[in-house]
C-alpha cells in the first residue's frame, strides 16, 4: 500500500493564498509544490523529532479543511442528536484522528509524479471535485480526488476519495455502525476529547 | 402357445442356440465391461440438484478450490536444517513439474512477515522467504510457530513436522459446463424443456461425466506419481499423504481391490462349499456359469449404459452372487428331491418338473427382492438411486441366466446319478422342524423377546462415521490422517460463508445523511465504492469472536479467515486498523498477496466473508449434525446474525447430509417397504393370513439386524446403511419359497405337524444350503482393509442366520400356532 505519498497534496493546500481567489486546482497543484520542498528540507527533522510532522500537518494542511461540514456529514443524522458540546468534542478529536492518520503517511513519502485531471463539477451543491494521479515506477498508481467547497473565498477540502474510497463515506458508515449498536453516549465517551 | 411352452422349446429344443447366444452375450459384455468404471468423488455421493452440491460448486469457483494434496514432512533432522530443506525443495520442484498442479505452498515460499519488522507500505517489496539465503533461521522458526496463518497449518506446533500444499488447478470448463446444467435443470423444474433444451442437457451430461472420469483419472496418476517422488524422500523424512483427492483415489483402489480379490476369493469360496454339499461337479458348475454370466453381463450393462459404481453400490455383486446362487441352489434340491420322488421319470422330465415347479416361486422372490430393492429409487441420493435401479437390472439378469443356463445346461449333460438317500443337510432340517414341533410357543416368544431386547439397539443406531474409521489403522490413509489431524490442523474442510444482512440489499435511501452524500458528491457516472460492509472495525470485530468460537471447538482444528488477515496486518501496522484503512489495504494490496490472504476469505465487494475451518475426523466425539446445528445457533443468537446471512458448506456438510438422507431413505421408509411387501405377498399367496405370517420373519429379520448393529456400535454408513434392504430381500425370499412349498405340500395333506416336516425336509434344505454358503463365503470380506467392506460381510452373515432362522423357526411355529386355512 503506498498511502505515502496520498497526503503530499494535502500539504500543497498549506501554501499561503495569495490575495485573489485562486482556483481550485492551482490550490492543489500549487500546494503539492511547496510540500515536496517542505519535506525534503526537513527530513532530518522529520526523522529526529516524531512530533513535528504533527506540528507541520496542523499548520499547513488542517485549516484548508473544512472539518465542521466533514465532522457533520459523517455522523449524519447523529449529529443533531449530539449536544453542542459534544459536537465540537466530536469535531476536535475527528480531527486529531486524521491528523494522526496522515501524519504517519506523510513519513513515508518518497518521490513521485504527479498529474492532474481536469476539475469538475460533482453533486447539486457547486462542490468541485479535484483528481490527482500519483505514479510509481513498479507500483499502482494511486489516486486522489478532493471534493472541494468554495467557503467564504477559499477553496476547502470536504472530503477524500482514495482509489474510490470516500474518506467520509469510510468513517460515516464505522461511526454509525458503532453508534447503532453501542449507543450514542458509550460512541462519544470512547473520544478523549469528550470524556467526562 | 403358451409362455411356459416357449420357454420349454428354448431350453429343450433349442438349448445350444440357446447357450450360443448367452456366451456371444457375455462376449459383448465382457468388451463393453472395459468400460466399467468406478466414481468414489465426494460429489458422486449427492444428487446433482443438490442445492448445497450447487452451492459448494459456487464457493469452490468463487473463493479458490479445497482439491489439494497434502504430504507431511517430518525429517529426521531438525526441521530448518539444510538436509530437510534441500529435501522439501527437491519435493517441491518436483511436484510443480506435474501438469495439473498449479500451485505448491511450503515453508520454503511463504513471506517471513510477521516477525521480520516489515510495514505494511513494505509489502510491495521483494518479501523474504525460506529461500531467500540471508533469512536467519531462528527468525523463520519464530515466524512458524507465531504467525497465525502458518501456525498448525504449514509447520505442526511442535515444529517437527511440515506441510507441502500441491494445490490442483481448478477446470473452468467444468465449472461452466455445471453452470449451464444448473440452468437447464432450474428450467426444467418450472416447465417441460424442448427438443433443443433436452439434447443440450444431454450433451451437458455426457461431457461432464466424460470430464470426471478423465479428471479422477488424472488424479490417481498424479497421486501415484507423488507416492514415487515420495519414495525418492523417504531417507530423509517421514512422509504420509493426505487430502481429499487423496482418500477418494485410494478408496476407489481399496474397493476396485475388494471386487477383485474378494469377488474372486468369495466365488472360489463358493465353489469349494457347493462341492462339499453335493458331491458332483455340475452342481458346481451350473451354479457357478449362472453366477458368471450374471456378473459378466452386469459389468458389460453398466459400461455400456456409462453407470458407474460408487462407494455404495459396490457391493452390488456380493449382493448379486447371494441371488443367483440362491436360485441355483434352489434349482439343484428340486432337481435331487424330485430324482428321488420320480426314479422312474427321465432326465428331461425331471429338468422340466423342477422348472415348472421352481418358476413361480423364483420369479416372485426375484419381484419382491425387486420391491425391496426398488425403495432406493425413490431415494433423493443419486448413488441410492443408481444402486437401486443397478439391483433390479441384476435382479432380472440373475433371473433370466438360471433359468436359461440351468437348464440349458443340465439337458446336454447326461443324466446325473442318484442323490444319496442319507442326506446329512435333511437330517439337521428335520432336528429344526423337530424343535418347532415340540414348542412352537416357546420359540415365539423367545423370537419376541430377542426382537424386544435386541431390536432396542435400534434407538442406539448412529448415522455418523469419521472417514478415518473406513480404514485399517496400518493404512496410509488412516495414518495420514491421523497426523494431518493432530498436527497440521485437521484434514475435513468446512466452510461458512455469511452473506451481509438484509439492510444491505435495501436500495431505498436510509435518510437524508445518504441524499446528502450523494447530493454534495455524486454524478450519475461517478466511480465510488461503497462502503466495505464487513471491513469495519465493529463487524471485525464479530469475524474475530467467530473465530475464536470455532478454535476453541475440540473437534475444529484449523481456522483461517479475514480475521486472521487483519491480525497480522495490523501487527505490521503496529497500531489497530480503521475502517477506511482496512479498505484501503484491500484495494492497495499487491494481487499475488491478495490471492493467498485476501481473495480466498473474502468477496470482491468485501460483502461476503469465507472462514475456511477443518475438521479433525479422528476425534471420537465429532458428531457433524450436532457440530453444524452448534455452528449455526452460535452465528444466530451469539453473533446475532439472521439465518439466511449463513450458509456452511463443504465435504463435511455434503458427507454428513448424505448420510442424513440414507437415514431417512433408508431406515424411515422401512415400513413401508415391509407393507408394500405384505400387499406382494397378499397377491403372490392369496391369503391375507398366510400374508401376514409371510411378513412377520421379514420384521424380524430388519429389526434385529438393526439392533444389533445398534448394539454393536456399527454406525450406519454409506455401505452399512443398506443393510436393512439386503435383509429383507433375503429374508423374502426364505419365505416365498418356504410357503409357497408350504401350500404346495398341505394340497397333498393337510396335517400341520407333518406339513412343517416336509417343508423342512424339502425346500429347508434350499434355504439351510443358501445360507450356509453365502455365511462361510462372505466371511472372507473381513480381509479387507476397508472397513466398511468388513462390516458388510459380517452383517451379511448375520442377516442370513436371522432369515433363516425367522422361516425355518419362527414363521413353521406361527403356521402351527396359527393353523391358517390354505385353499387347496
Amino acid at each position: 500500500m503506498k498511502l505515502r505519498s496520498l497526503f503530499i497534496s494535502l500539504l500543497l493546500i498549506t501554501l499561503p493564498v495569495s490575495a485573489e481567489v485562486q482556483t481550485e486546482e492551482s490550490v492543489i497543484k500549487e500546494t503539492t509544490t511547496a510540500v515536496l520542498v517542505q519535506l525534503n528540507e526537513n527530513r532530518d527533522r522529520l526523522k529526529n523529532e516524531p512530533g513535528y510532522i504533527k506540528q507541520l500537518v496542523n499548520a499547513l494542511i488542517i485549516p484548508h479543511f473544512d472539518f465542521e461540514l466533514m465532522s457533520e456529514l459523517v455522523l449524519g443524522s447523529y449529529w443533531q442528536k449530539f449536544e453542542q458540546p459534544q459536537q465540537s468534542c466530536f469535531a476536535s478529536d475527528f480531527r486529531n484522528l486524521l491528523v494522526e492518520r496522515y501524519a504517519y503517511i506523510l513519513l513515508s513519502y518518497d518521490d513521485q509524479n504527479i498529474s492532474y485531471a481536469a476539475s469538475k463539477y460533482i453533486g447539486n451543491k457547486g462542490y468541485k471535485l479535484v483528481t490527482q494521479t500519483i505514479s510509481r515506477e513498479g507500483a499502482k498508481p494511486l489516486t486522489i480526488g478532493y471534493a472541494m467547497e468554495l467557503k467564504d473565498g477559499e477553496w476547502k477540502v470536504v472530503d477524500l476519495i482514495i482509489d474510490e474510497i470516500s474518506l467520509l463515506r469510510s468513517y460515516s458508515g464505522m461511526f454509525q455502525s458503532w453508534i447503532h449498536t453501542q449507543g450514542r453516549d458509550y460512541f462519544i465517551d470512547n473520544f478523549s476529547e469528550c470524556e467526562l | 402357445m403358451r409362455l411356459f411352452d416357449i420357454y420349454k422349446y428354448l431350453v429343450f429344443q433349442r438349448s445350444r442356440s440357446v447357450l450360443v447366444g448367452v456366451v456371444l452375450l457375455c462376449i459383448a459384455a465382457g468388451y463393453q465391461s472395459l468400460n466399467f468404471e468406478l466414481d468414489a468423488s465426494g460429489e458422486s455421493l449427492v444428487l446433482e440438484n443438490d442445492e448445497s452440491l450447487s452451492y459448494y460448486r459456487q464457493v469452490r469457483e468463487d473463493y479458490g478450490t479445497d482439491e489439494y494434496l497434502l504430504i507431511t514432512y517430518a525429517p529426521y533432522t531438525d526441521l530448518l536444517s539444510e538436509e530437510s530443506l534441500t529435501g522439501i525443495r527437491t519435493l517441491r520442484d518436483q511436484l510443480l513439474q506435474l501438469e495439473s498442479v498449479e500451485k505448491v505452498n511450503s515453508i520454503l515460499d511463504v513471506p517471513i512477515i510477521y516477525n521480520a519488522n516489515v510495514k505494511l507500505s513494505e509489502l510491495t517489496n521483494g518479501l523474504r522467504t525460506l529461500d531467500s539465503n540471508e533469512l536467519d533461521k531462528d527468525l523463520a522458526k519464530l515466524e512458524f510457530s507465531t504467525n497465525p496463518f502458518y501456525r498448525e497449518m504449514l509447520v505442526s506446533v511442535d515444529g517437527s513436522t511440515t506441510a507441502l500444499q500441491a494445490i490442483f488447478k481448478t477446470n473452468k470448463e467444468q465449472f461452466d459446463l455445471l453452470n449451464q446444467r444448473k440452468q437447464l435443470n432450474e428450467i426444467a423444474a418450472q416447465r417441460t424443456l424442448d427438443a433443443k433444451e433436452s439434447a443440450t442437457l444431454e450433451t451437458l451430461r455426457q461431457k461432464i461425466a466424460h470430464n470426471n472420469s478423465l479428471t479422477l483419472e488424472s488424479r490417481s496418476k498424479d497421486i501415484e506419481a507423488v507416492r514415487q517422488m515420495m519414495n525418492g524422500e523417504r531417507q530423509r523424512a517421514k512422509m504420509y499423504l493426505g487430502g481429499i483427492p487423496m482418500i477418494t483415489a485410494d478408496m476407489i483402489e481399496f474397493i476396485k481391490h475388494d471386487l477383485q480379490v474378494f469377488g474372486i476369493g468369495v466365488l472360489l469360496f463358493l465353489i469349494a462349499i457347493l462341492a462339499l454339499f453335493f458331491h458332483r461337479i455340475r452342481w458346481v458348475l451350473l451354479p457357478l456359469f449362472c453366477c458368471t454370466a450374471t456378473a459378466l453381463f452386469m459389468f458389460g450393462f453398466l459400461g455400456f449404459a456409462g453407470w458407474k459404481i460408487t462407494v455404495i453400490s459396490s457391493n452390488f455383486m456380493s449382493i448379486l452372487l447371494i441371488i443367483t446362487l440362491s436360485l441355483s441352489v434352489h434349482l439343484i434340491v428340486r432337481f435331487r428331491d424330485l430324482q428321488l420322488e420320480q426314479p422312474d421319470s427321465s432326465h428331461r422330465q425331471i429338468i422340466e418338473d423342477t422348472m415348472s415347479s421352481m418358476l413361480k416361486p423364483c420369479f416372485f422372490t426375484i419381484m419382491t427382492t425387486i420391491v425391496a430393492f426398488g425403495s432406493l429409487v425413490v431415494s433423493n441420493i443419486r448413488p441410492i438411486i443408481d444402486f437401486g435401479w443397478v439391483m433390479i437390472v441384476g435382479l432380472l439378469a440373475a433371473f433370466v441366466f438360471s433359468f436359461l443356463l440351468f437348464p440349458t445346461l443340465l439337458n446336454l449333460l447326461k443324466a446325473a446319478k442318484m442323490p444319496a438317500a442319507h442326506d446329512f443337510t435333511r437330517h439337521v432340517t428335520l432336528k429344526i422342524a423337530q424343535v418347532v414341533r415340540h414348542s412352537p410357543r416357546g420359540i415365539i416368544v423367545i423370537c419376541v423377546l430377542f426382537s424386544l431386547g435386541i431390536g432396542f439397539g435400534m434407538t442406539r443406531l448412529k448415522v455418523e462415521n469419521r472417514f478415518i474409521d473406513n480404514f485399517r489403522s496400518s493404512t496410509e490413509i488412516y495414518q495420514g490422517m491421523t497426523i494431518i489431524d493432530q498436527q497440521l490442523g485437521g484434514t475435513t474442510p468446512l466452510e461458512i460463508i455469511i452473506d451481509p444482512d438484509s439492510s444491505y440489499y435495501d436500495t431505498t435511501p436510509a435518510g437524508d445523511e445518504e441524499d446528502e452524500f450523494d447530493a454534495l458528491f455524486m454524478d450519475e457516472d461517478e466511480q465510488e465504492s461503497e462502503p466495505s460492509y464487513w471491513l469495519n472495525p465493529t463487524r471485525i470485530e464479530s469475524i474475530h469472536a467467530i473465530q475464536k468460537y470455532l478454535e476453541d471447538n475440540p473437534v475444529i482444528g484449523k481456522v483461517l479467515s479475514i480475521g486472521t488477515v487483519v491480525k497480522i496486518a495490523e501487527r505490521l501496522n503496529g497500531a489497530p486498523l480503521d475502517g477506511f484503512e482496512l479498505a484501503l489495504i484491500h484495494k492497495r494490496i499487491p494481487s499475488d498477496i491478495a490471492a493467498d490472504l485476501i481473495t480466498p476469505y473474502l468477496s470482491e465487494d468485501a460483502s461476503e466473508v469465507r472462514f475456511s475451518a477443518r475438521v479433525i475426523e479422528s476425534d471420537h466425539s465429532l458428531n457433524r449434525k450436532q457440530l453444524l446445528e452448534d455452528i449455526n445457533d452460535f452465528l444466530v443468537n451469539d453473533i446475532g446474525l439472521e439465518p439466511e446471512q449463513i450458509h456452511i458448506t463443504g465435504m463435511l456438510v455434503l458427507y454428513n447430509n448424505m448420510l442424513q438422507s440414507l437415514f431417512r431413505s433408508q431406515i424411515l421408509t422401512l415400513a413401508a417397504v415391509l407393507f408394500a411387501i405384505f400387499l406382494t405377498f397378499v397377491v403372490l399367496f392369496r391369503n391375507v393370513t398366510l400374508a401376514l405370517l409371510g411378513i412377520v420373519p421379514n420384521i424380524f429379520s430388519a429389526v434385529m439386524i438393526l439392533g444389533i448393529m445398534g448394539w454393536l456400535r456399527i454406525p450406519l454408513d454409506m455401505m452399512t446403511i443398506t443393510i436393512a434392504s439386503i435383509t429383507i430381500g433375503i429374508a423374502v425370499d426364505d419365505t416365498i419359497h418356504y410357503i409357497h412349498r408350504l401350500k404346495h405340500e398341505y394340497a397333498l395333506n393337510q396335517d400341520y405337524e407333518s406339513l412343517i416336516d416336509r417343508c423342512h425336509s424339502s425346500i429347508g434344505k434350499a434355504m439351510y444350503y443358501t445360507s450356509v454358503a453365502i455365511i462361510f463365503g462372505f466371511a472372507i470380506l473381513s480381509l479387507s482393509n476397508f472397513i466398511p467392506t468388513i462390516n458388510f460381510g459380517l452383517m451379511t452373515g448375520i442377516a442370513m442366520i436371522l432369515a433363516l432362522a425367522g422361516d425355518l423357526l419362527l414363521l413353521p411355529a406361527l403356521v402351527l400356532i396359527i393353523k391358517p386355512k390354505i385353499k387347496i
